[in-house]
């Protein structure tokens, strides 16, 4: 072990544990607290930044606030291992405390280990902190058996199980508890919390049948999709709707998410766990490191706040060329890999891609009522913005025609959310069945599995080479098909892919011959 | 100028008397080295304290506080390390103290204010520990 657990007290050196965050991973810090005569200095050394630097302010104050004595001596503040960057305000409440147990104004009466977090402002009250889900996985992996964090965030750490966990207001309240003073009791886990802001229903979409039915597939597989059709017949909309046909996260999976809203600091107030599928539509001005995470200092982006939800890029095309190749590697392995001086970091980016585009620039290519007004050379430009690899990675191809007159005067409700949603919940279970783990779709197939879970009879197989041979498919595009396939078949309630499902999957993959064939095969 | 040593004089004459009463054992007034001066040098309980007297009449400069800039904190530390080298490196703490004393010219009516710990080192540029 690096480091050791027991908070000691050696003469006038103390040792507190606590722990930083490098991307959404949480990592031990030893805070060691040496206090020896000499001229008064306090120094903090163990490649802080300047967040860390301040500190020494509002430790300095918060302690004289508290009616606690901040000793005149040359202090001397070690952040070990002294090869990781430390950031943010996190470290005040440890090196705090470390200086009152050096300056034996405290003696802890904990036999066990414990890891304190905490920000304080200057009058002693402790500020809440980012990530501390991920501090609390450590603490539980580390055999950490006590956790001191900040009030507002002690619901979301108590998440965790095996830890205690101790929600404290303030240094006065941590100081006394230590010594014995008072009790404090543990915090419970948080309630469940919502991010997303929209709340619809299919219902309210008319027409467009057979979108809806491409998007329920997308939904039950997790299979990435792209729509194509003119402005205003209703592309955003449906991705819109997206959310209230999701399968439900399972434990893990809501785990996950919440660990990366914990790390970007985007969890409400007060905290608590994630239950539903993240939804997230960045505008297409989004700059590269919005969309992949910040490289200088990595937080999690767009993409990674999409992880086991939905990433909606409406406008497709008007992204930017570096951001859309970006997605690539990520849209493979599922997480995306932040490499910088310090060693690299790994960001969870399991999303559901849902774009959306026009058929050309003007909007109203082999539109029924209107004329497109756009040349050859600015229709094959627009399209040759979304390259071959990305199209490669999205399974679902569907087109969103422009809305009959008939269809739109229509007073009549589509089907509601809640019936798409018991289907795909039962294709969802079937898929946890299958693959006997609470993360995988069948979109996320790998070679393998496709093998293994997609076998075919006789004549479907006859039926699928016919296909082949006409579509010149090729063996990605294969293999996308018979994924698709399998969630029909799931959908069906079908052990087997029969033919009619393969036959429903190939009218998925033929827009990319209609759009982009000239430049791609 | 005559009077404004004399003012400082008397401001120290004062500012001693005031600092046995409360205790501390002085043991060096006006400590010069090369790098600056020290007005007081006491041990206070045990920690030995170098203390800064600064001497006004009325408040037309601000308060006397104020006149203890980033320099003068640098000349006093400077010369608190060779007090220290010169008495072998004491293994005691020590503090910075700023006392000031206000005197009414018209009546002669002395105000003390003593400020301990008034400053601490900056950073690590001065490395010594006792």
């Amino acid at each position: 072990m690096p480091f050791n657990l027991k908070g000691i007290l050696t003469g006038m050196l103390a040792k507190v544990i606590s722990a930083t965050l490098s991307g959404i991973e949480g990592v031990p810090v030893d805070v060691e607290v040496d206090i020896s005569n000499g001229l008064p200095s306090f120094t903090i050394v163990g490649l802080p930044d300047q967040s860390v630097q301040e500190s020494r302010e509002r430790i300095r104050s918060a302690i004289k606030n508290s009616d606690l004595n901040f000793p005149v001596k040359r202090i001397t503040v070690n952040l070990a291992p002294a090869d990781i960057k430390k950031e943010g305000p996190a470290f005040d409440l440890p090196i705090a405390i470390g200086i009152l147990i050096a300056s034996e104004a405290l003696a802890p009466k904990m036999e066990e280990p414990f890891l304190i977090v905490g920000e304080l402002s200057l009058d002693g009250t402790i500020r809440p902190v980012n990530g501390i889900i991920s501090i609390a996985i450590m603490a539980r992996d580390l055999k950490i058996p006590v956790m001191f964090v900040p009030y507002e965030n002690s619901s979301e750490a108590a998440l965790i199980p095996g830890i205690k966990v101790y929600g404290i207001k303030n240094l006065t309240d941590l100081v006394q508890f230590l010594n014995g003073a008072i009790s404090l009791s543990p915090s419970e886990p948080a309630r469940s919390i919502k991010i997303n802001e929209f709340s619809g229903d299919f219902n309210e979409v008319k027409g467009q049948e057979s979108a809806k039915r491409a998007l329920e597939i997308a939904a039950a597989g997790f299979h990435n999709v792209i729509m194509v059709g003119p402005p205003g017949s209703g592309k955003t909309m449906l991705a819109q709707r997206l959310p209230t046909i999701l399968p439900p996260l399972t434990e893990e999976e809501a785990l996950e998410v919440t660990r990366i809203y914990s790390s970007a600091g985007l969890l409400p107030k007060g905290g608590g766990i994630i239950e539903e599928r993240p939804f997230r539509s960045p505008h297409h001005s989004i700059s590269l490191a919005g969309m992949v995470g910040g490289t200088s200092n990595p937080k999690p982006g767009e993409i990674s706040l999409a992880h086991n939800g939905v990433l909606f890029l409406d406008e497709f095309p008007e992204f930017r060329r570096d951001v859309l190749e970006a997605l690539r590697q990520p849209m493979e392995d599922g997480s995306l890999v932040i490499s910088r001086a310090h060693g690299s970091i790994r960001f969870p980016a399991r999303f559901m891609l849902v774009a959306s585009m026009n058929p050309c620039p003007c909007g109203y290519l082999g539109d029924t009522k209107k004329n497109c007004t756009c040349t050859q050379y600015q229709i094959e430009k627009y399209f040759s913005k979304i390259s071959g690899p990305i199209l490669d990675r999205i399974d679902i191809q569907i087109e969103v025609p422009r809305l009959e007159t008939d269809t739109l005067i229509r007073n009549t409700p589509g089907e509601g959310s809640n019936f798409i949603r018991d289907r795909i919940n039962r294709v969802r279970e079937f898929q946890i069945d299958r693959f006997k783990d609470g993360f995988r779709f069948n979109g996320l197939m790998t070679p393998r599995e496709i093998k293994k879970y997609c076998r075919l009879n006789p004549p479907v197989q006859s039926l699928l080479r016919e296909i082949i041979d006409k579509f010149h498919l090729s063996a990605r595009s294969y293999d996308k098909l018979l994924k698709v396939a399998r969630t029909i078949a799931d959908l069906n309630e079908s052990e087997f892919i029969r033919e009619e499902d393969i036959l429903e999957a190939i009218q998925y993959r033929i827009l990319d011959r209609k759009y982009w064939e000239k430049k791609f095969s | 100028m005559k009077n404004k040593r004399a003012l400082g004089n008397l401001g120290e004459k004062k500012a001693l008397e005031y600092l046995r009463n409360l205790g501390y054992d002085i043991l060096a007034v006006n400590f010069y080295s090369q790098r600056g001066e020290i007005d007081i040098i006491a041990e206070d309980k045990g920690t030995l304290s170098f203390v800064e007297v600064k001497t006004r009449t009325g408040k037309k400069f601000g308060d006397p506080e104020e006149s203890i800039t980033l320099k003068k904190r640098e000349r006093i530390v400077r010369t608190a390390l060779y007090y220290l080298h010169s008495r072998g490196w004491p293994r005691l703490s020590c503090r910075f103290d700023v006392l000031t004393v206000k005197i009414d010219p018209k009546t002669g009516d002395t105000e003390f204010n003593l400020t301990r710990d008034a400053f601490q080192l900056e950073g690590d540029t001065y490395r010594y520990v006792g």
